[in-house]
């Protein structure tokens, strides 16, 4: 049976934690990368915020990129791709920072969101926050189910693709996923989430032949031509380092949420956490060779503040 | 590029074939490993955040995605997963591999630990890493694992580990 949201709950939980996000914002000083000032007029490519509350960070990580409203107009349909099918701690996206993004989507007006990966079984009680968001979770729509066949014209070395209709279809989309280690790639977040929208069939031919890194970072960087994502949103607050993706493994616990519009950006910057460099990384080359986004951090405007 | 298309396709019907030799019907007692997970009443409080489920095979792709490439090439006929929720609010995940045989489970073992965890006598080999234990016993290996590393209890995960050691030992002949 379908719940209906309540709007005003809505609104109240949402401008109470606004508030609170901004304040917390106004409060403590922003630096980049090289400890400088930032001006809040300056137009920030990447919004990293540090904290033990993931929520509050999510909010302000967005708030600090001009809010959720500069990416959901009213009455629009969000497709959210969240990295949550492996339940192992740090193998999957914090519920926490996904609420976050539903609620602001809301307050910004989304008329529905779309749900293009299905959460593993129990995903939504590993916050605490789920009884209280209820109504939230309810109003989600799951679209992981109505897949599309398409051609990936300027794909190198994947030319097709099986993926959710919602994620071509859907008026804005937001990938949020988990910083971790990944044995197929080294690394995983943002670009390698892409896939959590493609069938089956499509991720199964991704990983043949066996062990292949570059093929795979190829074909991910290629599946990313279908849809560049709104806004990113990277959980690096704790991961696996070891044993990825599905873990369980050496946990690392940087406690910081990044969000931005650049996925080869926000991919560049959490994959420090993991001791490695985007200059490294296939499936980041690849996509900033198919003019995705700017792995060069150095020249990003990064505003970093605490939660 | 006519012989890497022609690599593609045998790769790709090795795993076809690979999987079917795995299907289920081929083998016997293929439900035997669901009576290895003790039931959320055995563990006083707790109950069934997801209670456990099999699958064979390349079904495994369908569960754990991309990782399912790691655990068939190791030889994986069949798993099972289940999670139970403790009085506490946490979580405990289980996973049992059943592998084509005990030079397979103990592979996948070895990929799975860490050197600098504790050994503890339980089955053939087994290893606690602050909050997840690995053990494995003949063509089954074991992964039990906490929901929160700061919260999970170590006497929890080995109690676990010792009971479903315990169901293998009653029903592995």
């Amino acid at each position: 049976m379908e719940k209906k949201i309540d709007r005003r709950s809505f609104l109240v939980k949402g401008a109470t934690l606004g508030a609170m996000s901004i304040l917390g914002s106004s409060v403590l000083p922003a630096v980049n990368l090289s400890g400088t000032s930032l001006w809040a007029a300056e137009k920030v490519d990447l919004s990293v915020v540090k904290g033990r509350d993931y929520y509050k960070n999510t909010m302000k990580a967005v708030s600090q990129l001009g809010g959720m409203k500069q990416f959901v107009s009213r009455g629009s349909k969000v497709g959210l791709l969240v990295n949550s099918p492996f339940k192992n701690y740090g193998a999957h996206a914090k519920p926490e920072i996904v609420l976050a993004a539903i609620t602001m989507c809301y307050e910004a007006g989304a008329k529905e969101i779309r749900v293009l990966k299905e959460e593993f079984d129990g995903y939504w009680q590993r916050s605490t926050l789920a009884s209280e968001f209820g109504d939230e979770i309810a109003s989600l729509k799951p679209a992981w189910d109505d897949k599309v066949s398409v051609d990936i014209k300027d794909g190198i070395s994947l030319k097709d693709a099986t993926v959710c209709r919602d994620l071509l279809e859907c008026d804005v989309l937001i990938n949020i996923s988990i910083t971790k280690d990944h044995m197929g790639t080294n690394f995983s977040c943002i670009l390698k989430n892409m896939m959590g929208a493609a069938a089956s069939s499509t991720n199964f031919s991704f990983h043949v032949p066996f062990n292949n890194v570059e093929k795979l970072s190829q074909r991910i960087a290629d599946l990313n031509l279908l849809r560049k994502p709104d806004l990113c949103i990277a959980d690096a607050t704790e991961f696996i380092s070891t044993k990825g993706p599905y873990g369980p493994g050496k946990i690392l616990s940087p406690k910081t949420v990044v969000a931005g519009v650049d996925r080869v950006a926000v991919d560049a910057y959490v994959c420090r956490f993991l001791g490695l460099d985007a200059k490294d990384i296939h499936m980041i080359q690849y996509a900033h060779q198919h003019d995705m986004g700017n792995y060069k951090l150095d020249e990003l405007n990064i505003l970093e503040t605490r939660g | 590029m006519i012989n890497k298309r022609i690599s593609f396709f045998v790769s790709c019907l090795a795993i076809v074939f690979y999987g079917l030799l795995l299907t289920p019907s081929i083998f016997a007692e293929q439900n035997a490993i669901l009576g290895f997970v003790p039931d959320a009443s055995e563990f006083n409080g707790w109950k069934w955040s997801s209670s456990p489920k099999q699958v064979n095979g390349m079904e495994l792709f369908a569960v754990i995605n991309g990782e399912a490439e790691r655990y068939l090439r190791h030889g994986c006929l069949r798993a099972v997963f289940a999670t139970y929720q403790l009085p506490s609010g946490q979580f405990m995940d289980i996973s049992v591999f059943e592998m084509k045989d005990k030079t397979s489970a103990e592979n996948l073992f070895n990929e799975k630990v860490e050197l600098t965890g504790e050994a503890l006598p339980i089955g053939d080999q087994a290893i606690f890493e602050g909050y997840y234990l690995n053990f494995h016993q003949s063509n089954f290996q074991v992964t039990i694992s906490g929901s929160d590393p700061s919260k999970t209890s170590r006497k929890e995960v080995v109690a676990v580990a010792e009971k479903i050691f315990g169901r293998m030992k009653e029903l592995i002949p």
